[in-house]
């Protein structure tokens, strides 16, 4: 987000320079997307690669990171119209609703991130994309950098992305060493799983049936559930008893007519017609 | 972090070999530094 930020500061900076300010926005308008995509995509490659305890190699497209990146940005997308249209964040925060959005999901549809809405809220942007507008239809050069709000961004740009690659070359250096000192991946400690949610970096096509094997994860869900009375009973229950030596006294189901007590499995339903008579 | 981690061991099949302060480093590392890699103004 700080290279989709400022990268976009930075570059309109240069386009103005380059007399093609209006093209740029336009580009990068669209082109934010597709970056966004693969910064988040790469987020994803990260924490699949190194959260679970198995050897892989380093895959920055899986599957997995590319429907989870779609659903992202979906939700990006959602939570932007309902931030615009219904709720209202600035009306009942003030300047701390900004900051409430940028919390909930961290989406990049803040009002700076807009440049038709960040002219809106900055006069001072306002009046020099005005300016550098009219100079670049006049032929004339654009504004001095340190005259653009946005004179900082360029150095702080620079600064981040060296963080940036530095943090990368990292990471690379890491992994070979990783790769020096274990043993090869043929030899690896562990299999290598077979068994995986297709959100998952690995499916192995040689299972049986690799489309539906997800199913099987979806009963390693387990709620367990259990009911408990809100009501305590207040009252002395009684049972009944044979006077003389304390027996329990018990219901048998009894025949009128032979006189034999009536297992369940021989009881059914009968509806008296008239007195005596009996339909079952 | 943590919960991923674990989620993507049950999903591999495999049980946690590394030990508790690098797990739980792992998991405290990543969340800062895509803390700032995301949300950096």
């Amino acid at each position: 987000m700080t290279l989709i930020a400022l990268g976009g500061k930075a570059g309109e900076w240069l386009a103005d320079r380059a007399g093609l300010g209006q093209v740029y926005a336009v580009v990068w308008a669209w082109s934010r997307w597709p970056i966004t995509m693969l910064l988040i995509m790469f987020v994803t490659a990260v924490l699949y690669y190194f959260l679970p305890d198995v050897e892989q190699e380093w895959r920055f497209i899986t599957p997995g990171s590319v429907v989870g990146t779609l659903l992202w940005l979906l939700a990006t997308w959602a939570f932007t119209q309902y931030a615009e249209h219904f709720a209202k964040y600035d009306a009942a925060y003030g300047s701390i609703g900004g900051m409430i959005v940028a919390a909930h999901l961290a989406l990049p549809h803040r009002a700076d991130l807009h440049p038709g809405r960040r002219d809106q809220r900055d006069p001072r942007a306002c009046r020099a994309r005005r300016q550098s507008a009219g100079r670049t239809r006049g032929g004339e050069a654009p504004p001095p950098p340190e005259a653009r709000p946005s004179a900082a961004a360029p150095g702080a740009a620079k600064q981040r992305t060296a963080a940036i690659r530095s943090h990368l070359r990292l990471l690379q250096r890491r992994k070979e060493r990783r790769g020096g000192r274990r043993a090869p991946p043929t030899k690896s400690r562990k299999p290598r799983p077979t068994s995986i949610l297709p959100i998952f970096p690995r499916m192995k096509e040689t299972h049986a049936s690799p489309d539906l094997e997800w199913i099987d994860q979806l009963w390693m869900v387990n709620v367990p559930v259990k009911l408990f009375s809100a009501t305590s009973p207040k009252e002395v229950r009684f049972h009944m008893v044979h006077d003389k030596d304390g027996g329990r006294i018990q219901q048998k189901r009894v025949c009128s007519v032979d006189g034999e007590e009536v297992p369940w499995e021989h009881i059914v339903k009968g509806f008296e017609i008239s007195k005596g008579a009996t339909s079952r | 972090m943590d919960a991923i981690r674990t989620a993507l061991n049950l999903a591999y099949d495999v049980k946690e070999s590394r030990p508790f302060w690098k797990t739980q480093g792992m998991a405290i590392g990543i969340t800062v530094i895509g803390a700032v890699v995301v949300l950096a103004p």
